[in-house]
């Protein structure tokens, strides 16, 4: 049985920024780094969203100069859609202008942190609905005037604040995320919609359609704005708006073995290697507990160890009424049929496909791309993660974004990524390295090395974009069972199977 | 005893374990006298449409299931052995299959991501086959194919994948499942013990 949150409605905002008469995009809130799209009558146009659709407004010219200069534009499209518009808008007489131009709703920023009071004048004048209140946040502090000054007023007193003039939704942009394409800010709004009744709106961070599949299934936020992806084609308006009701397989709870001798073996960062159990025992276990699929890495140094490895992949196969996927020493053709012949599903290539890609190829026509898992060792260097092979003590000088594309076009079914940093730390996996991977390719990726909180696996999930989470230690020392991560996940609104 | 199809295009291991350990007596073969005799029959199969049939029908065993199936023995196909008991497969060009079943094996769209790996929820009518199993339990897919048209009369459960499309048949004694049931836990072991033990026709 899959369980998932009620659906409930999800709003999609397109938006324009509007800088000197121009649809543009800031690179964090930087006005010297503008990116330039054209007039906003063609960009509106390009998206083909159906009239009444609510078109979010923002003139950054306005926003840091203190005036509202969009009357014009305002009444242009909002005879066809409802306009919001924002930046600028200090003043009472300003934001009315702005209604009486035609705009839909306000977008009120700055004034709403810095006076109260008129904010309550502005609502007792064109009515609470009509008022959106925007919040800029860097690192959970609220930002004020074009993002430029801070405040000492805390998050908490702001939201009441807004709460008390009857304002009834807020536009929250986590300013540290916006624009660069790295996912919006999930702990954020869900932190916020804890503490406030208000109707939350993300903005910022939304790079692909899976993030609004993920803020509305999450059901912190009940709508997230559209920018930079939108303009620049990568998210078109059509994708987003399905994106919110797209279907998607039940996340995997995938736990970890490393196999040495027969035994079960734990180690840190591929090191400290200790004795942790009999195999069998261990995957009975964890099929009972609700595990979606097994993976067992042989991690045997002998000849002498890899026999007695096969015979447990026998013995496990025996027990096992769930996915099975081997890794670990595998070379050649005859070696992965081996290992499927003894019982594994699907067989984990790594350091022999980093020296011969050609052997992904190979496999994938001799056994279905869905039997091939290239398992890839990730290690952070500068501004990239470098492919580690050997157990994560070989740089191979390979970047880990590329190298997982062209697997997956060699025929790879899916990739096992592991961060050689996160590996047996417990902090969490590497979301920026996950994320990197997922937008790179379309191959479900499972995220390995880091997990030790219930958070990680949701982490990875929605920012990493990851379809399975694989965890070693933290089943096998029963910090955590299978079945706590699975109602942990559910209660976030993922999918997951029960 | 239960004859499990020995195709060259299978899992056959997995699926002969799942089979024991729900109690059945089985045999593998592909000894097209075998099968024809055969009271129950199971017919797996992974990998291509068009060459998983042509193996059929050149050694045999795709009339021997006809006639097994004629005299009112009970066939379940498994995966691709699913897709085989319909009509025509797209894969590879247009192939023909045992056609006990009407319906035709389509890709899915490309709106989705194919193959298909992992677990899909299913819903099922009241039939032996899902017999005391939860409603809406998940079970382990693999494929890029799935089967269309298939009658509300002989539809016996679906999943939501790009749509909603058939994972289960039943025309009188002969019935499949697009998922890896020997894969997919104990909703999956209940339902091979169902088939084992449950009276088709």
């Amino acid at each position: 049985m899959t369980i998932a949150n009620e659906s409930h409605s999800f709003e999609v905002i397109p938006s324009i920024d509007i800088l000197d008469g121009e649809v543009v995009r800031l690179l964090k809130g930087d006005y010297a780094r503008a990116t330039r799209y054209g007039s906003a009558a063609d960009v509106v146009a390009r998206w083909n969203a159906p009239e009444g659709t609510r078109v979010h407004v923002v003139d950054l010219t306005g926003a840091k100069e203190g005036t509202f200069r969009l009357g014009g534009l305002v009444r242009e499209l909002s005879s066809r859609y409802r306009v919001q518009v924002g930046g600028g808008l200090r003043s009472v007489d300003q934001a009315a202008a702005a209604i009486e131009a035609g705009a839909d709703r306000v977008v009120i920023g700055t004034m709403a942190v810095v006076e109260p009071e008129t904010l309550r004048a502005l609502a007792g004048r064109v009515g609470g609905g009509r008022i959106v209140v925007a919040l800029d946040l860097l690192n959970g502090a609220i930002r004020i005037s074009g993002w430029t000054r801070s405040t000492s007023l805390s998050l908490e007193d702001a939201l009441r604040q807004i709460e008390n003039a009857g304002i009834r939704e807020v536009l929250v942009t986590d300013i540290s995320r916006d624009g660069a394409m790295s996912g919006p800010s999930f702990e954020l709004y869900r932190r916020l919609s804890g503490l406030t009744s208000l109707r939350i709106i993300a903005s910022g961070g939304v790079s692909r359609a899976s993030d609004l599949t993920a803020l509305a299934r999450g059901g912190a936020v009940s709508g997230a704005i559209i920018g930079r992806a939108l303009q620049e084609g990568v998210l078109p308006y059509e994708d987003a708006v399905s994106a919110v009701t797209a279907h998607q397989l039940p996340v995997r709870i995938v736990p970890c073995l490393d196999v040495r001798g027969g035994r079960v073996v734990k180690g840190t960062r591929f090191v400290d290697i200790r004795d942790a159990g009999d195999p069998v025992e261990c995957v009975r276990r964890y099929e009972a507990e609700g595990a979606d699929e097994i993976v067992m890495l042989d991690i045997s140094a002998t000849e002498e160890e890899r026999a007695t490895s096969m015979d447990t992949v026998k013995r496990i196969a025996d027990q096992l009424f769930i996915p099975l996927t081997i890794g670990g020493g595998v070379r050649s053709v005859e070696g992965f049929r081996s290992l499927l012949r003894a019982g594994a599903d699907r067989v984990a290539i790594n350091t022999a496909a980093v020296t011969d890609p050609q052997l992904i190829s190979r496999c994938a026509a001799e056994f279905g791309v869905q039997a091939v898992v290239l398992a890839c060792d990730a290690k952070r260097a500068a501004e990239r993660w470098e492919v580690v092979t050997r157990s994560g003590s070989t740089g191979t000088g390979l970047d880990a974004v590329g190298w997982c594309r062209r697997a997956a076009e060699l025929g790879a079914g899916e990739i096992l990524l592991t961060s050689i940093d996160g590996d047996g730390t417990a902090d969490g996996y590497d979301n920026a390295l996950l994320r990197a991977v997922t937008g790179a390719i379309d191959l479900p990726v499972i995220a390995s090395g880091g997990a030790g909180r219930l958070e990680h696996f949701r982490e990875a999930i929605e920012t990493g974009g990851a379809s399975a989470v694989l965890a070693a230690s933290l089943f096998h020392d029963l910090k955590m069972t299978i079945g706590e991560v699975k109602r942990f996940l559910a209660s976030s609104g993922i999918e997951v199977r029960r | 005893m239960l004859t499990l199809i020995d195709s060259p295009f299978a899992n056959l291991d997995s699926i002969a374990r799942g089979l024991r350990s729900v109690g059945a007596e089985l045999e593998v073969s592909r000894d097209p006298e075998v099968v024809a005799r055969s009271r129950q029959i199971v017919l797996p199969g992974v990998g291509s449409f068009a060459t998983a049939m042509n193996w059929l029908t050149e050694t045999g065993v795709a009339d021997a299931i006809r006639t097994a199936v004629d005299s009112q023995s009970s066939l379940f196909g498994i995966c691709l052995g699913h897709q085989l008991l319909f009509d025509e497969s797209e894969e590879m060009g247009q192939t023909s299959g045992l056609g006990l079943i009407a319906g035709r094996v389509r890709r899915f769209p490309s709106s989705v991501r194919v193959p298909k790996i992992g677990w899909n929820q299913v819903d099922a009518k009241p039939d032996f086959l899902f017999h005391g199993i939860p409603d809406g339990s998940s079970f382990y897919f693999v494929h890029s194919y799935r089967v269309e048209g298939v009658s509300m009369e002989h539809e016996v459960a679906t999943a939501e994948y790009g749509g909603r499309f058939n994972v289960a048949a039943r025309r009188e004694n002969v019935c499949g499942v697009q998922f890896h049931p020997e894969k997919s836990s104990r909703a999956g072991l209940r339902l091979l013990e169902n088939f084992v033990k449950g009276v088709v026709s």
